[in-house]
């Protein structure tokens, strides 16, 4: 049930964004837009055999996005069928990876042809032209502090009340994973998202501002308003992250199902969306307000690669607003631009890495052996080592499904249990268990308590037997 | 008030701010006691160098136009120093613009009418 409401939550997050990120990638018409395809939207596009040849690169690379969201909709609603949490987040991360790239890969395809249309055009970008409004510079902003910074103070109350029942300070008899500090790290995740967006917030807010007009009461008006809309996204988006972190300590403390939770998440998610989809539509607005008044364009188009990463080693600012989508990006030619990619770069890395470990991990059944007077647990690698001589007592258990274990750190999946874990209320136990292997033998050292268990049975009955002369 | 900055012309950036500074102040579009943008916000929203824009602030500050201070940061002149006098490199400027109009046949009176415009 939790495998299914898991692929659910997922699948709506993917139906969501494939459908909010076509429309704002391809519009329906092009006509009206700043940009086509990450190129500044100009006059003479919009004249003769250039507006035939912009309509045709605009209708094929359009068809081909949509191709690629409908086709995205299906695997989405296929993804549904699979079981097994790890193979799901699995199949789930590399769907995310290659959708991302799918559906992006018409628009990049449609930038570089936007580009020779315009060289064919003989158009010279002037990206050395720059435009700044002297009157709003520093000036002019859309965020009050206060109402940004008042949620997240609310949702830390929530991680601080997590961590008043871990300390038992805040006694929950009720709760077995009290002093396990899952609440806590689990509450506080989703607190730190709030200050995330916080400094999101801030930064956009401090980004340049965009010089549409001589006219700086214009300039002024039109940055405060993109700025207020930015803001007030912001300021919702955190106001669910808060209702949601304590959502979450509520279903640990009251009514502790997955099933809450995770219905708790889709909610979540849905109001995410829906905050994202409220800031395209005010965004829209306030572009079709403006239009007439946008005297001044400034042609960087040069500097942004395929469309959608700024790289201007002349501009020393780190963040600017982005071509497409919501809020800002990062100028790679600053050195601390580098630094983050490199970061991004590495975090992919990092997250493909895991998955294939952990899916190699699922695939390797636990081997539990004793050799050389010690009691070695195996799985890839040789995970615990335990001496006879500090092992105080043996003892084997029937039945690993009734162990109650609550993951403090290591990793618990359907079919293995890994790492530190707190076991029948007793806190920092080594837990070394092949779910499927029905026995299991809790031995008793003078550094610790450890549960552990082979692939099968007759394994762990074996070293159990061992253990006893 | 509007300031164009082009990376590729001869004029140094910190000289173009300045000049524009200027043609700000004489124009009206920047009035007396008018504030300025902080060196580092001015700097954050051109992309460029602090370096730079505090350049042009200082030889605006040399020449007259604006006043600094610690607390107010920089500020258009209240009175600015009317010496009546043009500084013979920007003569030696002048002679050569209007040369070259001369070689391209614009005419006196388009001139004059040039001048009046700017002026104002």
């Amino acid at each position: 049930m939790l495998s299914f409401y898991f692929g659910l939550t997922m699948c709506i997050c993917a139906v969501l964004t494939l459908v909010i990120t076509f429309f704002m990638i391809y519009p329906k018409n092009w006509r009206e837009k700043k940009l086509v395809f990450g190129v500044k939207n100009r006059p003479e596009y919009k004249e003769g055999e250039a507006a035939a040849e912009v309509d045709r690169i605009f209708a094929a690379h359009r068809k081909q996005a949509l191709f690629v969201v409908i086709a995205g909709l299906i695997v989405s609603g296929l993804l549904l069928l699979l079981r097994g949490l790890i193979l799901q987040t699995a199949v789930w991360t590399a769907f995310i990876f290659i959708i991302i790239i799918a559906v992006n890969l018409p628009y990049i395809l449609g930038n570089s042809e936007m580009k020779t249309l315009k060289r064919k055009l003989g158009i010279a970008s002037t990206p050395a032209v720059t435009y700044t409004d002297l009157s709003n510079a520093g000036a002019v902003h859309g965020l009050e502090p206060a109402k940004i910074i008042f949620p997240n103070v609310v949702g830390f109350l929530a991680c601080l009340a997590a961590l008043l029942v871990d300390l038992k300070v805040i006694p929950f008899d009720s709760l077995r994973i009290a002093g396990s500090f899952m609440i806590t790290g689990l509450t506080a995740v989703f607190w730190s998202t709030g200050i995330i967006v916080l400094i999101i917030a801030f930064v956009i807010d401090r980004l340049k501002n965009e010089v549409i007009s001589t006219d700086s009461a214009v300039n002024a008006n039109y940055n405060r308003a993109k700025k207020k809309n930015f803001a007030d996204s912001f300021v919702l988006m955190t106001w669910i992250n808060t209702a949601f972190t304590f959502a979450v300590l509520a279903a640990f403390l009251f009514l502790y199902t997955d099933i809450l939770l995770m219905i708790a998440l889709a909610v979540y998610m849905l109001l995410l969306f829906g905050g994202v989809a409220l800031f395209v539509a005010r965004n829209k607005k306030i572009e079709a307000r403006y239009e007439k008044e946008m005297t001044l364009t400034v042609d960087d188009d040069d500097y942004w690669l395929a469309g959608m990463f700024y790289y201007n080693p002349k501009d020393k600012r780190l963040n600017v607003e982005k071509r497409v989508g919501m809020g800002g990006t990062i100028n790679l030619a600053h050195p601390a631009g580098k630094a983050v990619s490199a970061v991004l770069a590495l975090t992919i890395v990092v997250t493909i890495v895991a998955i294939v470990w952990i899916g190699m991990l699922e695939s390797t059944p636990m081997q539990l052996k004793f050799e050389d007077n010690k009691v070695i647990c195996h799985q890839l690698r040789d995970n615990y080592v335990i001496d006879k001589a500090d092992i105080i007592s043996v003892e084997l258990g029937e039945n690993t499904g009734k162990l109650k274990a609550a993951k403090v750190v290591g990793l618990g999946t359907d079919k293995e249990l890994r790492g530190t874990f707190v076991v029948d209320g007793e806190s920092g136990c080594k837990v070394f268990l092949w779910r499927d292997s029905e026995n299991y033998i809790k031995i008793v050292t003078k550094d610790g308590t450890y549960y552990v268990n082979g692939g099968t049975k007759e394994e762990t009955r074996a070293v159990y037997e061992t253990l006893k002369q | 008030m509007v300031i164009r900055i082009d990376e590729l012309s001869d004029v140094p950036i910190y000289q173009q701010i300045r000049n524009q500074i200027v043609m700000g102040i004489s124009g009206g579009e920047l009035k007396a006691g008018e504030q300025l943008p902080t060196v580092r916000a001015l700097a954050l929203e051109m992309g460029i160098n602090t370096m730079t824009v505090s350049k042009a602030y200082q030889l605006l500050k040399t020449e007259g136009y604006i006043m600094t201070d610690r607390k107010n940061g920089a500020r258009i002149r209240t009175e600015i120093k009317k010496h009546g006098e043009i500084p013979e490199a920007d003569i030696n400027e002048l002679k050569r613009i209007l040369s070259e109009a001369r070689l391209s046949g614009v005419e006196k009176s388009r001139i004059i009418s040039l001048v009046e415009e700017c002026y104002k």
